[in-house]
């Protein structure tokens, strides 16, 4: 993790719905300027663990501070700083997209314009229940960004945009992290986390499974390796164990799932005569399917 | 604050306008049909007096009177104007905080930087100043559509029955408020409320046709609104200003507690 100034500091924070563990003493830092990406899969806990850090719902253990204010305690003050994108859109359906600018923007206390309105280009005055998945999506952004918040919390941003509009959030939320603000977003979209995100948090059945850098965790060192041999091999099964697993044979190749050290492989691969070897190194889906197994 | 409620008066107003001039609507129906009515009074004492005494006093009939007031006490005020009230009052406190908490609307006030009480009492404020204007507009409104008429109203007696008629009405705000605080589902909030109003009614009802079950009725708000007697001159009773008080304040007092605590899972 980043050695600069906490924005986001979560420590045990526990929440129960009866007799169901929402979250298990979830813990995570989010550093300031960073873009931190939260994943996990359905039910794991994340839109849970944004509900709180909103106070929307109260933990029944633990603590969630932002910027160093308490999510409970100091909400008010602290929603001063935040922009919030919900998962589920929360309009009202007879209200035109600059109502609802001038609504959000006098509960903010700030000007109710957005340059984002036309860097997206949204229609503010169509009726919201007119508009489409991604008008919504758009709108949902821009009332986030209203004021310019400190911290921006969005729970799956880009949820119903084209890969254009995709791209176009990508680098708005980059230019907010280049003027020093910090973004906390969930997310199913693991080449979407790998690109903009600067950190990672995995949550699984409420508990954090993994927290690292992008960075480190590409560097999971996962690396797949094909080879074909100059003459036949079939003494595969010499190659497999110490994390390694054959995902294909041939009578002259052999497709290689490495986990960890690559140096142990390549010594026993090249004990024969290569005539091809190719390594990659393993997309981000599936070093997080490898965590969560 | 100030936008806060104009957004929930906002949101409302259709409704209010048209609750408002229906109830408007029922006074001018009565205040032009009482000349023609005045003539054939007789025969209509005579028709209420051959109905059993009991069921003419469970549907506040008991104290019909020869006049404009004994008329609307019995017709208008004992039964319309009560029903359109109950619903006004348990539509707009249900759509307050439960309606926006099912529409997940209410997500736009939560993540602003707006205290959760304050978002509750202005809420509650706003279903206040709609009642106020309903209560203008369909109680007072009837001294000067009776003088338009020429019919003679005390003006003491209506003010008397604005009272009560107003804390009945905040009353079952205030309850409402509390369901609506509790609930997240705007039919939870009306099969509660409305089976509450529902028992209330059949015990007073119940009260009133058997001696057995009299003292029922004191658990009944519909026992502590009586427009017959407010516009007949006799005074306010007193354990109605308590009882509508006391479940205002109590309703109120707990949906805010109640809203300030809860979870809301949006």
């Amino acid at each position: 993790m980043s050695s600069r100034a906490v924005a986001i500091e979560v420590k045990e924070l526990r929440k129960h719905f009866g007799s169901f563990t929402a979250l298990e003493g979830t813990t995570f830092n989010v550093s300031k300027g960073d873009i931190f990406g939260f994943l996990g899969p359905n039910g794991a806990g994340k839109t849970t663990t944004i509900r709180c850090l909103m106070d929307f719902i109260r933990a029944d253990g633990g603590s969630a501070k932002i910027l160093g204010l308490d999510s409970e305690q100091d909400s008010v003050q602290l929603k001063r700083k935040i922009g919030y994108l919900p998962a589920s859109e929360q309009y009202y359906e007879n209200w035109s997209g600059q109502e609802h600018i001038e609504f959000v923007a006098k509960l903010r206390g700030v000007k109710p314009s957005s340059p984002l309105i036309k860097q997206l280009g949204f229609n503010p005055n169509s009726k919201v229940k007119h508009l489409s998945t991604g008008n919504r999506q758009k709108l949902g952004i821009i009332l986030a960004f209203l004021g310019n918040p400190e911290v921006l919390i969005m729970d799956e941003p880009t949820r119903g945009l084209d890969p254009i509009l995709q791209n176009q959030v990508y680098e708005i939320l980059t230019e907010h992290k280049s003027k020093g603000g910090t973004v906390f977003m969930s997310s199913h979209n693991l080449p979407e986390v790998a690109k903009i995100c600067d950190s990672v948090a995995v949550i699984r059945e409420g508990a954090i499974v993994a927290e690292e850098t992008i960075e480190s965790l590409r560097n999971k060192s996962v690396h797949h390796i094909d080879v074909t041999f100059e003459k036949p091999f079939v003494d595969h099964k010499t190659l497999e164990g110490n994390g390694v697993k054959i995902a294909h044979s041939s009578k002259y190749g052999v497709s290689l799932r490495v986990k960890g050290d690559l140096n142990r492989t390549l010594r026993l691969i090249t004990k024969q005569p290569v005539k091809d070897l190719e390594v990659t190194h393993a997309s981000l889906e599936e070093i997080f399917l490898e965590i969560y197994k | 604050m100030f936008d806060l409620i104009k957004v929930t008066l906002r949101q409302r107003r259709i409704a209010l306008i048209a609750y408002s001039l229906g109830g408007l609507a029922m006074i001018w129906l009565y205040v032009s049909i009482y000349p023609s009515m005045q003539a054939q009074i007789g025969d209509y004492t005579k028709l209420i007096e051959s109905m059993p005494k009991g069921l003419m006093k469970a549907f506040g009939a008991d104290a019909v009177t020869n006049n404009f007031e004994g008329l609307i006490g019995t017709k208008l005020f004992g039964f319309v104007w009560p029903l359109i009230m109950l619903f006004l009052t348990v539509s707009f406190s249900c759509s307050a905080i439960a309606g926006e908490i099912e529409k997940t609307s209410m997500g736009l006030w939560l993540s602003a930087p707006i205290s959760r009480l304050k978002i509750y009492w202005s809420k509650y404020i706003a279903v206040g100043l709609a009642l106020t204007v309903f209560m203008v507009l369909t109680v007072l409104a009837v001294l000067p559509m009776a003088g338009l008429y020429n019919i003679d109203v005390s003006s003491k007696h209506i003010m008397l029955l604005s009272i009560v008629a107003g804390l009945f009405a905040l009353a079952v705000t205030g309850l409402t408020f509390l369901a609506s605080s509790l609930f997240s589902e705007k039919s939870r909030v009306y099969a509660v409320v409305g089976a509450g109003l529902l028992v209330m009614y059949a015990i007073n009802l119940l009260a009133s046709l058997s001696d057995k079950f009299v003292n029922l009725k004191y658990a009944s708000f519909f026992y502590y609104y009586n427009s017959n007697d407010l516009l007949s001159g006799r005074p306010i009773n007193r354990a109605s200003l308590l009882v509508f008080g006391t479940a205002a304040v109590l309703g109120a007092l707990g949906g805010a507690i109640v809203f300030r605590r809860r979870d809301i899972s949006i």
